[in-house]
């Protein structure tokens, strides 16, 4: 499955409904709560990880056990970067993360995507994989940038190549920011202010509840996404009263962090459903078909 | 597949000297908000400077529900002549609570925290004796904080001196895995909440190595959300022996076994 199939799935929701399918207004955390999975609700997981750990360690990693989760929770899609990818430490460790990537899109069509790792400190062997990813057959829908892993500043020159790829092609790039240097007092608006057709998707609620409306208010070309290892009570509640429903997107981190907790944080949240749905994937949908510029899309 | 009768033994009422962002002021809207979680029921302390008061006013909130519990919050260091600490636990026991806590204080010229045995021996000896479980606040213990109050020593120091005593971490963080691992296989009255223990399949696999009967569901709200732990137990790779275990048969078995 390419990206034009992920977009074609974009009609998925308006079909459910057509269909009778739709959720009444306090369904979701009624099902959540009972421990049932919710019909019907059509659920994007914007920010996933596949990793080293096989399904038989402490702390598996395999794209089947990412999978089964999303099965057990109702999560359709997941959109994943390679952790392998982001700690390579040589060029080869690096593709060969990459490969891993593609075949896990393949043995999972429809269910898991891929963002590109893009790593500053393999530079070389990034900007080779970036062009690929304008090909048609490419897994790759996004980028991925680890500044914190990485220890790179938003306005550093090795990022440079893939925001103006991003751009050009109006890709969504899921930003894990380091916050060093200047990162949340210029860094990032600087990139949203430079490359305003880019989606930027400011991963674990980017700066923190508190700084996040100066950035929404100021550049419509960023999100932010809901994973984190913990999660403040209400904190869901405040970002969307402060930000808007359309600039959060539901993130579990999984298999990093856990796809259950996350994915229960959003639905039982004190919000109508009608803000549920564009938080789990309505809004995510929107974000991804904006990728209109790459060539298997015409 | 039906819900899970959840019992969380970590809520705090009322409010702290720094107010938290979102707070949860009374019974009713503690009750509320359980309801809205799908929380049947909860081991609850009132958050006070003044300890004594504070649990006054766990006992009077509890009063209002038959769902809520009080927690006693212990006091652990003497500030009065004559201050009995391991008194404070037969006190405890009388007035009806099945459950005592440790809560840091607030304030700049409050000292940190710490279990330090020579100075609460006397105290835990009485918990012990009475099998009144212990419960500890853990999310700090990977942070540099813990060499400053207390840590997984002192865990570790407590569960061996007395080991008939339930001691409860309360949401240890997903970083806590590996020192968490090693303590609840020596200890077998050691114990954890899931909330925290983020990781993905975290509490799978303590249910796998420790066993179900040892993790407990508590949310820490109003600091977390406590759909975080409801979550891992409806949506995680969990028998639903696992699940019922942990949703809160295995702490009515704690505060049942006070004596």
């Amino acid at each position: 499955m390419n990206r034009r199939d992920f977009i074609g799935i974009s009609s998925l929701a308006p079909a459910l409904r057509s269909a009778g399918m739709q959720m009444d207004e306090s369904n979701i955390a009624s099902a959540i709560r009972s421990g049932n999975r919710v019909s019907g609700l059509d659920v994007i997981d914007v920010h996933a990880h596949i990793g080293d750990n096989p399904a038989d360690a402490i702390w598996p990693q395999d794209a089947a056990s990412l999978v089964a989760d999303m099965d057990r929770c109702g999560v359709a899609t997941a959109v994943f970067s390679d952790l392998g990818a982001i700690h390579a430490l040589t060029a080869p460790e690096y593709t060969a993360c990459l490969e891993r990537s593609s075949a896990a899109v393949r043995q999972h069509p429809g269910r898991l995507f891929a963002y590109l790792p893009f790593h500053p400190h393999q530079l070389e062997a990034s900007l080779a994989a970036l062009k690929t990813v304008a090909e048609p057959a490419s897994p790759f829908i996004g980028i991925k940038l680890h500044g914190a892993f990485h220890q790179y500043p938003a306005g550093g020159p090795k990022y440079v190549p893939a925001f103006e790829f991003g751009n050009r092609h109006r890709l969504p790039v899921l930003f894990h920011v380091a916050g060093i240097e200047d990162d949340w007092t210029g860094g990032v608006a600087g990139v949203l202010r430079r490359y305003p057709d880019l989606s930027l998707i400011l991963a674990h609620f980017g700066p923190g509840e508190d700084r996040l409306p100066a950035l929404t208010k100021s550049y419509p070309n960023v999100w932010t996404d809901s994973c984190l290892s913990t999660g403040g009570y209400r904190q869901i509640e405040r970002v969307v009263a402060s930000i808007g429903a359309d600039r959060l997107l539901f993130a579990s981190d999984a298999t990093w962090n856990s796809l259950p907790a996350a994915f229960a944080r959003i639905g039982l949240a004190d919000l109508p459903d009608s803000q549920k749905r564009m938080l789990y994937g309505e809004n995510a949908r929107k974000l991804f078909t904006r990728a209109t510029s790459l060539p298997n899309r015409k | 597949m039906p819900g899970y009768q959840l019992f969380d033994c970590n809520i705090m009422i009322g409010n702290t000297l720094v107010p938290q962002r979102s707070s949860v002021g009374s019974a009713d809207a503690l009750l509320h908000e359980m309801d809205r979680f799908g929380i049947e029921k909860a081991l609850l302390y009132h958050y006070h400077l003044d300890r004594e008061r504070g649990n006054r006013l766990a006992r009077d909130a509890a009063r209002r529900s038959g769902r809520l519990t009080p927690c006693f919050m212990l006091e652990n260091r003497i500030t009065r002549f004559g201050q009995d600490l391991a008194g404070q636990v037969d006190r405890l026991v009388e007035s009806g609570f099945r459950a005592a806590r440790v809560v840091p204080d607030e304030g700049p010229t409050s000292p940190p925290l710490t279990l330090r045995l020579y100075a609460i021996r006397p105290m835990l000896e009485r918990l012990n004796q009475h099998r009144v479980p212990l419960l500890i606040p853990a999310d700090h213990m990977t942070t540099a904080a813990a060499t400053l109050t207390y840590g997984f020593d002192q865990v570790q120091a407590i569960c061996e001196a007395f080991p008939q005593l339930p001691v409860i971490l309360l949401q240890p963080r997903y970083s806590a895995q590996q020192p968490l691992l090693s303590l609840m296989q020596q200890h077998g009255n050691l114990y954890a909440t899931i909330d925290l223990l983020g990781l993905f399949r975290e509490v799978e696999s303590l249910a796998k190595v420790i066993g179900a009967e040892r993790l407990l569901f508590g949310s820490n709200l109003p600091y977390h959300d406590p759909a975080l732990g409801v979550g891992m137990l409806h949506y995680g790779l969990l028998t639903p022996t696992q699940k019922t275990a942990i949703a809160g048969r295995n702490l009515e078995r704690l505060l049942a076994g006070v004596r």
